[in-house]
C-alpha cells in the first residue's frame, strides 16, 4: 500500500537545519492498522505530512498504492488525497462556517459527484459515526468527541483506502477516546488501511502493528514484543512528555 | 486613564506603521474630496451678505409683452431687468435708504504709459452700489450722489487695475482715460471677491466683479452699450443710442434698493405701482400690474443661481467619503480582531468591556484626526483645481470653516467606522483567546 | 457547483459579507449616477455644430476712433479688412458677422410663417453676414442657394427701411415654419413688421447658444455686420493652417487701422469656453470614478486578503481533503462573485434612490436600465479582479497548513 525508502525531510531556518526524517524506511501493507509512536519532536507529524501528501520530502522514494509520489503533480496529489486518503486531525479541523452535513460534504465536492449520490454517502458516513441527528449543527455547537466523529465521517465518506489519524484522541477524555478508537477499528475492519499517530501506548496496543520514531528514524516494534533497547518506562516517560 | 489609553493607542498605531499610514491616507482621501466639493457648494450657495440680504431688494417691473409672460415657466415673475427709461424714472424717490441702477459695458481704456489701449468691462452705476453691498475701500471712497446725475467724471477702480495702471498704492486723484474722456480716481477697492456676483445674477453670477466703476449718468454720453443680456419683446424702429435709451422696451438694467423698514417697503411698493399705473395711461405696461421688490435670497432662488453641478458633486463626494469609511471599517475590523488575544489578556487582567471599547475607539479617532488634518490640507489644492476647471478669474476666498469642516467630517467618519470594530473586539470573551496561548 | 455551502458559509461571516455588500452597493449607486451625468455632458459636447470648428478663427475688432461712427468709413474699413484677411496665405474664406455661433453671446428673435399667429412663432438665433458666409462657416446647404451680391441691400435701401431681405434658415427652423418646404416662402417677425424670403435651407448649424434646446435654430441675413464699437470676422483656414494664420491676424488688421483693440481666438477656444462646465464636469466625474474604483478595489482586496489569512488553516484542510489549487481559487472567486452580486442587487435600490435625490436637488438626468446593467457588469468584473490577488495567494497555502498549530 505504502512504501518509503531512504526518505529525508529537512527543515531549514537561517541558522539551523533540522533533520525531521532521515533515511526513513517503511512499508505498510493494505489492511494494516498501524500505530506510530514517539516523543515530541521525533518526526511523527512530519512522517504523517509526508505520508499523507501534505508536504514534500527532500530525498528518497515514496510509492503510494503503486504510484511514485515524487513524480506526481500538485493536481494529481490533490486527487489522491481526495480519493484514496482520509484525514483525521488532532484539532478536528472542521470548517467553522459550515454545518455538520456541509463539513462532511467538503471532500465529495472536489470529485464532482451528483447531489443525490453525495447525500447518500454523507448520510451513510454520519450513520456510521452516529451523528445523523446532528447534521444541521455547527461545529461550535458540538462537544469535542462529537466534532471528532464528524471529522471521522468526513474522512471515510469518500471510501478511502487509507486513513491517516493524527492524535485523534489527543483532545478527548478517555471514554471518548475509546469510542473513537472503536470507530477506527470498525473502519479498518471494513477494509481501509489505518495509520494512526499517537503517544498513548494503551491505544497503540490495539493496532495490528506499532512503530516507534526517534530523531526522525524508525524503530519497528513488530508484534507484541517490545524492542529490548527501550523499556516500557521509557515509552511512558516520553509519552508523558508529549502531553505537555 | 485617558492618558494611558492614548499611549496604548499610539503604540498600537506605531506597531503597524504601514497599515496606519494606509488608513490615514484613506481617510484623508475621502475627507479631502468631500471637503473640497462641499466647501465649493457651501461658498456658492451661502448667503453672500448675511447681515443685510433681507433688506436688499431687487426691483422688477412688469413692462413685458401682453401676449406672453417674461418667463413662461414662471408666469408670475416680472422681467428680471428694467428698461433704461424706467430705471431713470423711478430713481430719486428718496424712499429707499440706498438705491442704484446699474449695468455693464465694454469700454476702451487708454493707458498713458504708451501701451496699447484695451477693452475693459466697466460697470455704470449709481454711487449707492458701494453702500448697498458693503464694498470695502482700500483708499478714498465712493463718489457722492451729486456725481451720479451730472455726471462728474469720477471713477472707482479695484486693486487689479490699480496695479496695472499705477503700480498699486493710494491712487486717489490720479487720472484714467476711458473712451474719449478723462476720469479722476476717487476710490480704490480693497480685495473683494464675493462667491457670487450678487448684484448682477443675470449675467454669469460666478464671474468676478468688474474692475472699473463709473457714474450711471455716462450711459448716454459715452454711448456705452450693454455687455450683458438684453431682453426685448417689441419691434421698435429707433434711430441712434439716444433714442434707444429714451424709448426702447429692451431690458438690461439691474436696479437695487435697500429698504430697512416695513414702512419703507410699503411706501416704495406703492411708489413703483403708482409709476406703473401712470405708464399704463401712457400706453406702456400692457400686462396686469405686477411689480416685485424681491429680497436678495429670494432672487437667488428664482433665478436658480445655485449651480446644480456643485450640488450634485457635493452629494456624490459625501457618498465617496462613505465608501472610504466602509473601507475603514473593514481594515479596522481586521486589525482589531487579529489583536483580539491582547484584548482577551487585558480583559482577564480586569479591563472592563467599556475600557476596551473606548481604547479601540480612541485609536480610530487618532487615525481620523490625522486623516482629517491631512484631508483638509489636501482639499485646498483639489478645490483650487476644480475651481479652475469650472470658472475663470480670481479664486474664491477660503475661510477656516473649511479646515473645521474637514476635521469634523473625519471625526464623524472615524467614529462611525470605529464603532462596530471596537464593539466586536470588546465583546470577545477573555477565555476564548487565553486557551489557545 | 458548490454555491450552496459557499453561500451558507458567507452568512456565518456577516460582518465581512455586509461590508463588501455595502461597499459594492454604494459604489454602484455613485458610479451609475456619475455616469448618467457624464453621459449627458459628453452628449452635449459631442453634438455637431455643423461648423468646420477645427479650422476656424474668430476675430473681434473694437474701434475707439470716432471715424467709425461714419457708416461709409465703416463699410470701407470692412472691405479692406476682408481683403487683407483673404489675402493671408492658408486662408480659405473670410466673412464678417455680427455675432459668433456657439459663443453663448448672440442675438435672438422670433420668426413665424407668413400671416401665422404670434403663438406659432419660433425662436431663432440670427446672424448678419457679409459675402462668402456659407463657405466660411463650412455648413452644408440642403436646398436653395447661398447669398449672391444682389441679396445685400445698399445703405440707402437699409436707411429707407422696409427692406425684405432674402435669408437662409437652418432645416430645424425651416421645417417648423413650413413643413411642406420653406424655399421661396415669406417669414415674419412676431409683430409682422419685418418680412423675409427664404432662399436656402442649411442642413444643420448651431446658433450662439449650443447648450440650449433651440441650439439648431439659426437664420443668416445678408447685411453689413459691425457697428461703431465692434466688428467681427470669421476666418476659415485650409486644413491645419489655423496656427500660422492665427499669428498674423492682429498685425494685419492693425496695419489697416491701428485705432482699435483686436482680439483673436480660435473657434476651438470659443467652444472650450462655452463647454467649460461640461468639460469640467467630465474631468471631475472621471476623476471621482477612478478614485472610487481604486478605493473599492483596494477595499475588496483588503477584506479578501484578511479573510484568506483568517482561513489559512481551513484552506489547508480543504487541500488535505483533496481540493486542488484551482478549487481554492474558484472558491474565493465564487464567494466574491456572490457577495458582489448581492451588493449589486442591493445597490440597485440605492442607485435609483440617489438618482431621485440628484434629479430633485441637482437636475441630474434619469438613470436608464441599460447603463445600470453595464455598470453592474463592470463592477462585477472589478470585484473579480480585486479578489484575484488574494485568491491566488490562497492557492499557495500548502496542505500542511492543516496540521500546523498556529
Amino acid at each position: 500500500m505504502l512504501t518509503m525508502q531512504g526518505i529525508h525531510k529537512i527543515y531549514r531556518t537561517e541558522q539551523i537545519e533540522t533533520h525531521a526524517l532521515s533515511d526513513f524506511d517503511l512499508e505498510v501493507e493494505a489492511g494494516q492498522f498501524l500505530a506510530v509512536m514517539g516523543p515530541s519532536g521525533s518526526g511523527k507529524s512530519t512522517f504523517l505530512n509526508v505520508a499523507g501528501l501534505l508536504d514534500g520530502f527532500d530525498r528518497g522514494s515514496y510509492h503510494l498504492d503503486g504510484a511514485d509520489v515524487s513524480r506526481l503533480s500538485d493536481r494529481e496529489m490533490s486527487r489522491i488525497r481526495n480519493e484514496k486518503i482520509g484525514f483525521i486531525f488532532q484539532g478536528f479541523n472542521l470548517i467553522p462556517d459550515l454545518d455538520v452535513f456541509d463539513n462532511v460534504d467538503v471532500p465529495l465536492r472536489y470529485r464532482g459527484m451528483k447531489a443525490r449520490a453525495r447525500r447518500e454517502a454523507i448520510e451513510e458516513a454520519l450513520q456510521i459515526v452516529g451523528l445523523k441527528s446532528r447534521r444541521k449543527h455547527y461545529p461550535s455547537q458540538l462537544s469535542g468527541g462529537q466534532q471528532q466523529r464528524v471529522a471521522i465521517a468526513r474522512a471515510l465518506v469518500g471510501s478511502p483506502q487509507l486513513i491517516f489519524a493524527d492524535e485523534p484522541t489527543g483532545n478527548l477524555d478517555s471514554a471518548m477516546a475509546a469510542e473513537i478508537l472503536d470507530l477506527l477499528e470498525k473502519i479498518n475492519a471494513l477494509g481501509a488501511t489505518v495509520v494512526m499517530v499517537t503517544h498513548d501506548a494503551e491505544l497503540a496496543r490495539r493496532a495490528s502493528r506499532q512503530i516507534y520514531l526517534l530523531d526522525g528514524r524508525l524503530i519497528d516494534m513488530q508484534g507484541d514484543a517490545p524492542a529490548p533497547l527501550f523499556g516500557e518506562s521509557r515509552v511512558r516517560a516520553s509519552a508523558a512528555g508529549a502531553t505537555d | 486613564m485617558l492618558l494611558y489609553q492614548l499611549r496604548m493607542a499610539a503604540l498600537s498605531l506605531r506597531r503597524n506603521l504601514v497599515l496606519t499610514l494606509v488608513v490615514v491616507a484613506g481617510v484623508a482621501l475621502g475627507v479631502s474630496v468631500a471637503t473640497a466639493f462641499v466647501t465649493i457648494d457651501r461658498l456658492i450657495s451661502s448667503d453672500p451678505i448675511p447681515h443685510k440680504s433681507d433688506r436688499l431688494r431687487f426691483v422688477r417691473l412688469d413692462s413685458w409683452d401682453p401676449a406672453d409672460p417674461f418667463d413662461s415657466d414662471r408666469p408670475d415673475l416680472p422681467p428680471n431687468q428694467l428698461t433704461y427709461q424706467d430705471a431713470l424714472a423711478i430713481h430719486g424717490s428718496g424712499i429707499p435708504t440706498y438705491e442704484a441702477a446699474m449695468y455693464k459695458s465694454r469700454l476702451t481704456v487708454h493707458p498713458d504709459n504708451g501701451e496699447r489701449p484695451w477693452r475693459e468691462v466697466v460697470r455704470l452705476t449709481h454711487g449707492d452700489l458701494f453702500d448697498l453691498f458693503d464694498v470695502p475701500f482700500a483708499f478714498g471712497s465712493r463718489w457722492d450722489a451729486a456725481a451720479d446725475g451730472g455726471p462728474e467724471p469720477v471713477v472707482v477702480i479695484d486693486t487689479l487695475i490699480n496695479e496695472k495702471l499705477f503700480g498699486g498704492g493710494d491712487s486717489v486723484g490720479r487720472e484714467i482715460r476711458i473712451e474719449d474722456r478723462t476720469f479722476v480716481v476717487v476710490g480704490v477697492l480693497d480685495e473683494w471677491r464675493p462667491p457670487i456676483k450678487m448684484y448682477d445674477v443675470n449675467n454669469n453670477p460666478y464671474e468676478e466683479p468688474e474692475s472699473i466703476y463709473i457714474p450711471f449718468g455716462f450711459a448716454q454720453p459715452l454711448e456705452a452699450t450693454s455687455n450683458g443680456n438684453t431682453n426685448g419683446w417689441r419691434f421698435q424702429d429707433l434711430d441712434g443710442w439716444e433714442e434707444y435709451l429714451a424709448a426702447s422696451e429692451d431690458t438690461f438694467i439691474q436696479y437695487w434698493v435697500q429698504l430697512d423698514t416695513q414702512e419703507q417697503v410699503g411706501r416704495f411698493q406703492s411708489y413703483v405701482d403708482g409709476y406703473a399705473e401712470q405708464q399704463k395711461m401712457a400706453g406702456r405696461f400692457p400686462r396686469p400690474l405686477n411689480n416685485l421688490l424681491q429680497p436678495l435670497p429670494d432672487l437667488l432662488l428664482t433665478e436658480e443661481v445655485r449651480p446644480e453641478e456643485t450640488r450634485g458633486l457635493a452629494i456624490i463626494s459625501i457618498l465617496f467619503l462613505v465608501v472610504c469609511s466602509v473601507n475603514l471599517i473593514g481594515v479596522l475590523l481586521g486589525k482589531f480582531l487579529s489583536r483580539a488575544p491582547e484584548a482577551g489578556i487585558r480583559r482577564a487582567l480586569g479591563a472592563s468591556r467599556r475600557t476596551i471599547f473606548l481604547q479601540h475607539l480612541l485609536e480610530c479617532e487618532l487615525v481620523a484626526v490625522a486623516g482629517g488634518l491631512l484631508g483638509a490640507g489636501l482639499a485646498v489644492p483639489i478645490l483650487r483645481w476644480v475651481e479652475k476647471l469650472f470658472a475663470q478669474g480670481e479664486p474664491l476666498a477660503l475661510d477656516t470653516g473649511m479646515l473645521f469642516a474637514g476635521i469634523a467630517l473625519a471625526l464623524v467618519s472615524g467614529l462611525v467606522a470605529g464603532l462596530y470594530p471596537s464593539w466586536r473586539v470588546c465583546r470577545v470573551a477573555p477565555a476564548t483567546y487565553l486557551k489557545l496561548q | 457547483m458548490e454555491l450552496g455551502p459557499i453561500f451558507r458559509a458567507l452568512l456565518r461571516n456577516r460582518s465581512r459579507f455586509w461590508l463588501i455588500t455595502l461597499e459594492i452597493a454604494l459604489t454602484l449607486a455613485v458610479s451609475v449616477n456619475c455616469f448618467v451625468i457624464l453621459q449627458r455632458e459628453r452628449d452635449r459636447l459631442l453634438r455637431p455644430s455643423g461648423l468646420d470648428e477645427a479650422n476656424q478663427i474668430v476675430v473681434a475688432t473694437e474701434p475707439w476712433s470716432e471715424e467709425f461712427a461714419d457708416d461709409a468709413f465703416l463699410d470701407l474699413q470692412r472691405e479692406e479688412d476682408l481683403r487683407r484677411l483673404r489675402a493671408l496665405p492658408g486662408v480659405r474664406a473670410v466673412t464678417a458677422m455680427n455675432q459668433i455661433p456657439i459663443s453663448r453671446a448672440g442675438s435672438g428673435t422670433g420668426r413665424k410663417a407668413e400671416g401665422a399667429d404670434q403663438s406659432e412663432s419660433v425662436f431663432v438665433g440670427y446672424f448678419y453676414v457679409a459675402d462668402d458666409a456659407l463657405e466660411t462657416l463650412g455648413v452644408e446647404l440642403r436646398e436653395g442657394r447661398g447669398f449672391e451680391p444682389g441679396d445685400f441691400p445698399t445703405r440707402e435701401e437699409e436707411d429707407a427701411g422696409d427692406v425684405v431681405r432674402n435669408v437662409l434658415l437652418t432645416a430645424d427652423v425651416a421645417d417648423r415654419l413650413y413643413p411642406e418646404g420653406a424655399l421661396g416662402k415669406v417669414i415674419q417677425n412676431d409683430g409682422g413688421e419685418v418680412s423675409n424670403v427664404v432662399v436656402g435651407v442649411i442642413e444643420q448649424m448651431h446658433n450662439s447658444w449650443p447648450t440650449s434646446t433651440a441650439a439648431d435654430r439659426a437664420m443668416l441675413l445678408p447685411g453689413r455686420p459691425g457697428h461703431r464699437t465692434l466688428m467681427r470676422y470669421l476666418i476659415r483656414t485650409e486644413p491645419g493652417q489655423v496656427d500660422p494664420v492665427f499669428s498674423r491676424v492682429e498685425e494685419e488688421l492693425l496695419a489697416a487701422n491701428t485705432e482699435r483693440v483686436v482680439t483673436v481666438q480660435t473657434m476651438t477656444e470659443v467652444k472650450n469656453r462655452t463647454y467649460r462646465v461640461s468639460r469640467a464636469m467630465i474631468t471631475v466625474l472621471v476623476g471621482v470614478m477612478i478614485l472610487l474604483g481604486i478605493v473599492t478595489g483596494l477595499g475588496i482586496i483588503g477584506l479578501t486578503a484578511f479573510s484568506v489569512t483568517e482561513r489559512t488553516r481551513q484552506i489547508g484542510t480543504r487541500r488535505a481533503l483533496g481540493a486542488g489549487r484551482f478549487d481554492i481559487l474558484r472558491y474565493f472567486l465564487l464567494e466574491n462573485w456572490m457577495v458582489t452580486g448581492f451588493g449589486l442587487v442591493l445597490g440597485l435600490g440605492l442607485t435609483f434612490g440617489l438618482n431621485y435625490l440628484l434629479v430633485q436637488a441637482a437636475d441630474a438626468p434619469k438613470v436608464g436600465g441599460e447603463l445600470v446593467v453595464l455598470v453592474m457588469a463592470g463592477l462585477w468584473l472589478l470585484g473579480q479582479l480585486a479578489a484575484l490577488a488574494p485568491a491566488l495567494r490562497a492557492t499557495r497555502i500548502a496542505p500542511v497548513a492543516a496540521t500546523r498549530t498556529i
